[in-house]
């Protein structure tokens, strides 16, 4: 009798211990003090590491948006895409292009205390500097004039300005470096600087005080580590994050009803595009490639297949916000009959009533590459478009088999040719210079058309520097692109972020990285 | 154990030589972005001396590695060592945790089930079983973070920090398992419990805690145990996506981006690491049988 009332009085203190234990363990989660006045800390959930701080590499993946507190450019790009000093006052070039002289802001001191001047632009273009081996193979040599001058000898004319707004290729101290040439420390001149780094986990930034604008709000910024996208988005409704960037498309629609959440969207200056393959049948045919033009639905693609995000391009190459867009371009309308029309004119007919054409009794089959790699393709998003495409493409009677590689097989089969169609995304576009059209230069080595006049148009275009004269080219290149299809242009993507309700001052800018932290502030508790 | 480890970096070396796309191009393509210039990649391969044959490489790299030397990132120019060292505390952490976990769950549930035969609570337990096999890691590890971090808020949905941080990661990672161990738990002890000697306890009078556990269990254990060893490989694979979900900062997520970028030197690494891992366990595992049945003797065969 009394073993048995010893055993259950042990299963009662037993369950009372683990109950014990379990609220110490979870309660302490609950627990935050009320913070009086709140503190200026703000947490945003990225997807990568920063790998790099230096600029002998390119920042991959979401460091771009870390970099872009910590460094600034010369030249900025305005949130309607049109250019503006930043760490430049002013700019001219004395011979249409082929030399520029900048003049430097004054009084800007970098993290470290030492000063912005003209050698730290030379140091930051340095034949080491990844701008100055990749993008600006042209730049001879840069000359320090006097301690705010700096001039840029270039081995031809091209508009420079437009490519000094890369935060990929921003200002750095010399003191970033030791005498060996070590990179020791991340040193800009930007509104946060750079404290610690815990590899794959967080990145913490801390506000610069003697920024040279007007005082940044936040003390605090820590980049999170987050690589999956649902799970960011989870950190943030359960407020382990004050922000994300890069919202997937699936979880806008409820997040925007989420009431302590709000949803930044804005269009960016990406657009995803299907590649032809224009040295081998079939697309090596145009009037094939305008069958594909008419029969590819992109108002469809995006209300069904994207939930509405982004907007249809209609095969516009430029989305509106950017610079020197073309709003009266020539665009292929949606029209079946047209295709199957334009296919007919090439030969290829559905003559055993199949559904699919056929030429000399082969039928048209294409196939559509794209990648799994998260970092170049879209993931999902690409896949889902790509089954659409297929079924659009059969309603006129072409066979589409879709091919998902891998990142490696993806540029091998590319490289070799070996493909039809690829989807692609806006990738090789930063801000309204022309390398958008560079993808279709048959210089590039991931081109797949060759025509001497789109080259020398892009080549002209891109040594131009008078305005109005840009916008000329660049409006005659829109329709060329147009006409010539070596692409059609589908969606003009949308960038998303979200923010928690306590984040206040957050603007979304068309300027890429388009992750401006400097007017933003935590609101006090309600 | 020198030929497990010789014989995984050499077959990671050729897989990656022999899968499809440029190495040199792809590290070109991490380092300098979209801006590629065919000159740049040239200048990737003789630096990084890819232009050299397989074997020549090989023999190199191995080279290296014996005197401490498992070179650097290729793509970031971190040193392979301090990253690899930095990584597997975490991934140790957490397959340390997965395993209790499973063994606490598997073992006890496996017992439960063989004892009470035929029961709802051995229907139960064999039910949750099956769908513990069957539920992928990725929708088990959104499931709980929705209902632990999201809906109760007792736990974080990521990242590394005290011991609250690990108990989501170590419960999607260790649930799996946890089902497959409970599974052979179950049958091994219903078939050690329908043999002689335990009727022999039994008709001694012994009370059923004490044949179970102190004559049934220890023999039972044996294939569990062989499992549980076994399923260590599983683990780590499972760890990648777990890691990638939970924004654990641990090996397998160095590894799968390493892989997307042909980081050869740090998937070299990687995988030296896990298969000297994977060589140790399987030795722990057969050292434990020798535990749980002193008849196995491990001895070298005379002719």
């Amino acid at each position: 009798m009394c073993g048995k009332c010893d055993k259950r009085f042990r299963w009662v203190v037993t369950a009372a211990i683990i109950l014990a234990t379990g609220i110490t363990i979870f309660g302490c989660g609950k627990q935050s003090p009320p913070r009086q006045p709140v503190a200026q800390e703000l947490s945003v959930g990225i997807s990568t590491d920063v790998d790099n701080w230096y600029l002998d590499r390119f920042p991959d993946g979401d460091a771009r948006f870390v970099w872009s507190q910590v460094y600034e450019t010369l030249v900025r790009l305005t949130p309607d895409l049109k250019i503006k000093p930043r760490l430049a006052t002013s700019w001219e070039s004395a011979d249409e292009g082929q030399t520029w002289t900048f003049h430097l802001r004054k009084n800007v001191r970098f993290h470290d205390g030492t000063l912005f001047n003209a050698q730290a632009v030379a140091f930051s273009y340095s034949p080491t500097s990844y701008a100055i081996r990749t993008i600006l193979q042209a730049a001879e040599r840069v000359e320090t004039v006097d301690e705010y001058t700096v001039r840029f000898i270039l081995s031809r004319p091209m508009a420079l300005p437009y490519y000094l707004t890369h935060i990929g290729w921003p200002i750095m101290s010399p003191s970033c470096i030791e005498g060996q040439g070590k990179f020791i420390r991340p040193i800009g001149t930007g509104p946060f600087r750079f404290h610690t780094q815990d590899s794959d986990q967080q990145v913490v930034l801390v506000r610069n005080n003697h920024y040279w604008g007007p005082r940044p709000q936040l003390s605090r910024v820590t980049f999170k580590i987050i690589p999956d996208a649902t799970a960011r988005v989870i950190a943030l409704e359960a407020g382990d994050v004050d922000m994300i960037v890069k919202v997937p498309g699936p979880e806008v629609a409820r997040l925007e009803e989420h009431p302590d959440i709000s949803v930044h969207r804005g269009m960016s200056t990406f657009t995803d595009f299907i590649q032809f393959n224009c040295e081998r049948p079939p697309f090596s045919d145009l009037y094939v490639r305008q069958a594909v033009a008419h029969a590819i639905d992109t108002e469809e693609l995006v209300a069904t297949v994207l939930e509405d995000i982004g907007k249809p391009a209609y095969g516009r190459p430029y989305s509106p916000i950017m610079l020197y867009a073309n709003p009266n371009l020539n665009l292929p309308a949606h029209d079946i009959d047209k295709a199957k029309a334009l296919l007919a004119e090439a030969g290829w007919t559905d003559a055993n009533g199949d559904g699919l054409n056929e030429r000399d009794g082969e039928p048209l089959t294409a196939t559509l590459l794209v990648t799994t790699n998260p970092n170049v393709g879209a993931g999902g998003r690409f896949i889902s478009l790509a089954e659409a495409i297929q079924e659009q493409l059969r309603q006129v009677g072409i066979q589409v088999m879709i091919q998902l590689l891998e990142g490696g097989a993806f540029l091998n089969a590319e490289r070799e040719g070996n493909f039809d169609m690829l989807l692609r995304t806006g990738h090789y576009v930063w801000g309204s210079y022309p390398r958008h059209f560079f993808i279709h230069h048959s210089q590039n080595p991931y081109s797949h058309i060759k025509n001497a006049e789109l080259d020398r148009l892009i080549d002209h275009a891109d040594a131009t520097v008078d305005a109005q004269q840009q916008c000329d080219l660049y409006h005659h290149l829109q329709q060329m692109t147009v006409d010539l299809l070596p692409a059609f242009y589908l969606v003009h993507q949308e960038k998303i972020v979200a923010t928690t309700a306590r984040v206040g001052g957050y603007e979304l800018s068309a300027e890429p990285p388009w992750l401006n932290l400097h007017g933003v502030y935590i609101k006090p508790a309600p | 154990m020198l030929v497990v480890v010789i014989g995984a970096t050499l077959l990671a070396f050729a897989v990656m030589d022999l899968a499809p796309g440029d190495t040199a191009e792809l590290i070109a393509f991490a380092r300098y972005g979209e801006q590629l210039t065919p000159r740049e990649i040239e200048r990737v391969r003789q630096t990084e001396g890819l232009d050299a044959p397989l074997p020549a490489r090989y023999v190199r790299w191995l080279g290296h590695v014996v005197h401490g030397d498992l070179g650097t990132s290729l793509t970031t120019g971190e040193s392979v060592t301090s990253e690899i060292s930095h990584r597997l505390p975490a991934t140790a952490q957490l397959a340390a945790a997965s395993i209790l976990i499973a063994l606490l769950i598997g073992i006890s549930a496996g017992i439960i089930s063989a004892t009470q035969r035929d029961t709802a609570i051995d229907s139960i337990s064999r039910l949750s079983a099956i769908l513990g096999v069957a539920m992928p890691n990725f929708w088990l590890a959104l499931l709980l973070i929705l209902l632990f971090s999201l809906t109760l808020g007792w736990l974080p949905s990521f990242g590394k920090g005290d011991i609250r941080y690990l108990i989501l990661p170590a419960l999607t990672l260790g649930t799996g398992m946890a089902a497959l161990l409970a599974r052979i738990m179950r049958s091994s002890l219903v078939e050690v419990l329908a043999q002689d000697y335990i009727r022999t306890a039994r008709a001694k009078g012994l009370s059923e805690y004490a044949v179970v556990f102190k004559h049934a269990l220890k023999n039972a254990l044996i294939p569990p145990v062989t499992i549980a060893g076994l399923q260590f490989g599983r683990l780590l694979e499972g760890a990648v996506i777990v890691e990638s979900i939970f924004g654990w900062p641990g090996l397998g997520r160095l590894l799968v981006e390493s892989i997307f970028t042909r980081d050869f030197a740090m998937i070299q690494g990687c995988v030296l690491v896990t298969a000297m891992l994977l060589a140790v366990i399987n030795l722990l595992v057969d050292i434990s049988y020798a535990w749980l049945d002193p008849r196995i003797i491990y001895q070298r065969s005379r002719p």
